[in-house]
């Protein structure tokens, strides 16, 4: 107990030597969840549409669209770039002539829009709520985040540390612990902090309350730092564990749909997609956000809770292999 | 001269033997354009495809980590011991920091490129069309500019782990700002204002004119703000490298 707790304390004043690491950490933290919030408040829109329209024509509202109206049509790179998600033309017989790259059902969203302004109303059963939403963009960055605060034990590895306590009389899942558990409060405290500061701040509501974000996050940080255990553990060099860490943190989270949910795909990837814990993450939040019973995300809980616990079992088995018991 | 082509020789094979560089600079962002391309194929058109904007926009993404690698390259433990050696001998210490940029260029160059054509001929990407030349110079000064930010950086923060730290979250902060992911016009003047102090966003948007507008107004003024941004970054690299606090 006395060396986890030493384990503890040196990783808290080796962190503390780097003051600018800490600043950035908070930084980023804060950074994702005012995205968040921000995005969140922003999505509830068709797009952007612009009004092609010479003369004094005046343009209808809609609580629904971006309307700007312009004298010439865009050049097509704005339309690509995302400038403008569709411009209206109007024929000299006075019909709406619609320019869109983003397919034939977002013309049709906006014909039904142009035809009928007023009791226009988009499909929002696919729309997240605001706690999964921050929920979400936390993902990436805690995973990304905990990739780098395992450089504390990737360093001790790396520079030869960890040679010298295999030789002394220390529990190896103990000092393995001991560092999770650094790395683990060293993200949740920070990120429960900020999210406290940002509600008050803003004055926005954030979905869950207290004990649901942080159950939620809890678990978040908890994969998170077995995930960046995992990867330390199997890969000898520091600088290559992080980058796979953040190749991958990015590529999964964003397949998870942690910025956007993708609802059309083949099959295949589909089912891939459902096999990955950031997946069942979010569809945990969202179950416990909307409030439903707990067959709905009891199976998703203990699916990450799989994860963590087996990523953890595996780098202990590897590590006390290389360490122990050569 | 024949010491700094010794340096760039290692480097440069220091970078081509390693296969998590050779992953992360060729298989990453072949993976991250075909899987985003597939993913929201749903909500793009035939004209445009989404494979058109994430071709584009996350190769100038993957431009951005240039400067990882170049950092890598310059603080790595492996090579940090090298050049400690190399302080020691009489070769000007221009060549040590110099070389690491132009290693990674190089290897960011042939690895894009090759990323580049198999995107064209497998998703068909548009790089556009007769103009690709102008596309094509504008992103090999990018990647040029990155190199140079990525050592300047170590050259400043002097720990490997602190300049990654920052450098990956300020490139995945800038890439957002800059568009790249999603684009944030929609969100208000202020933050389409905002998004302009990113490199990703003119970088992407004079790319994106090429292709499809044939608007070239763009394209020298990028261009030439990233040469000088690049001749800014080795002077400030040169000024602020001292090999004895290396370590």
């Amino acid at each position: 107990m006395r060396i986890f707790w030493a384990v503890v304390k040196n990783d808290f004043s080796r962190m503390l030597a780097h003051k600018s690491r800490i600043v950035m950490l908070l930084f980023f933290t804060a950074g994702a969840i005012v995205a968040a919030v921000f995005f969140h408040t922003k999505a509830e829109t068709v797009g952007n549409i612009a009004f092609v329209l010479q003369g004094e024509e005046s343009v209808f509202e809609s609580p629904y669209a971006n309307i700007t109206v312009l004298e010439k049509e865009p050049p097509m790179s704005e339309l690509v770039t995302g400038r403008y998600d569709a411009v209206v033309t109007k024929n000299t017989d006075g019909e709406y002539k619609i320019q869109t790259v983003k397919g034939d059902a977002f013309q049709e969203t906006v014909a039904a829009l142009l035809s009928n302004p007023q009791e226009f109303s988009p499909d929002h059963t696919s729309h997240r709520k605001a706690g999964t939403n921050i929920l979400g963009f936390l993902v990436m960055f805690t995973m990304m985040q905990s990739t780098t605060l395992m450089y504390l034990f990737a360093e001790e590895k790396e520079q030869g540390q960890l040679r010298r306590l295999a030789a002394s009389p220390v529990s190896f899942t103990g000092y393995l612990c001991a560092h999770s558990l650094f790395a683990f409060l060293f993200m949740l405290i920070p990120t429960m902090v900020i999210l406290y500061i940002v509600k008050w701040a803003l004055g926005v509501s954030i979905g869950l309350g207290f004990w649901g974000f942080l159950l939620l996050l809890s678990l978040l940080c908890a994969f998170a730092v077995s995930f960046a255990l995992l990867l330390n553990s199997l890969i000898s060099k520091r600088d290559s564990a992080s980058m796979l860490g953040s190749a991958v943190s990015i590529l999964t989270s964003v397949l998870a749909g942690s910025f956007y949910s993708f609802d059309k795909g083949n099959p295949v990837l589909e089912a891939l997609i459902k096999g990955l814990p950031q997946k069942s993450y979010l569809t945990l939040s969202n179950a416990l956000e909307t409030g439903t019973g707990m067959k709905e995300w009891l199976p998703h809980l203990i699916y990450i809770l799989g994860f963590t616990l087996v990523f953890f079992l595996i780098s202990v088995v590897k590590i006390r292999k290389e360490y122990v018991e050569n | 001269m024949s010491a700094f082509k010794k340096i760039l020789g290692m480097d440069l094979i220091n970078l081509f033997t390693n296969p998590m560089w050779l992953f992360y600079s060729i298989g990453f962002p072949l993976a991250l354009v075909l899987v985003m391309g597939f993913l929201t194929s749903g909500s793009y058109g035939s004209s445009v495809t989404s494979y058109d904007y994430y071709g584009v926009a996350l190769m100038v993404y993957c431009i951005f980590n240039a400067a990882t690698f170049s950092a890598n390259s310059f603080m790595e433990e492996r090579i940090k011991r090298a050049n400690m050696r190399i302080v020691y001998a009489p070769v000007r210490p221009f060549f040590i920091h110099f070389s690491k940029v132009l290693a990674t260029a190089i290897f960011c160059m042939v690895t894009y490129t090759l990323v580049g054509v198999l995107l064209h001929f497998l998703a068909g990407v548009n790089y556009g069309g007769a103009n690709v030349w102008m596309v094509y110079l504008l992103m090999l000064a990018a990647v040029f500019f990155f190199s140079v930010f990525g050592v300047t950086m170590c050259c400043i923060f002097r720990s490997e782990s602190i300049t990654n730290q920052i450098l990956s979250l300020f490139l995945t902060l800038f890439s957002i700002l800059g568009g790249l992911f999603f684009p944030l016009d929609g969100l208000g003047k202020m933050v389409s204002d905002l998004s302009w102090i990113s490199p990703a966003k003119w970088i992407f948007s004079a790319c994106m004119q090429i292709i499809y507008d044939r608007d070239y107004k763009m394209f020298l003024p990028a261009l030439g703000i990233l040469i000088l941004l690049s001749a800014l970054g080795v002077a400030v690299s040169t000024r602020l490298f001292r090999g004895e606090d290396y370590l």
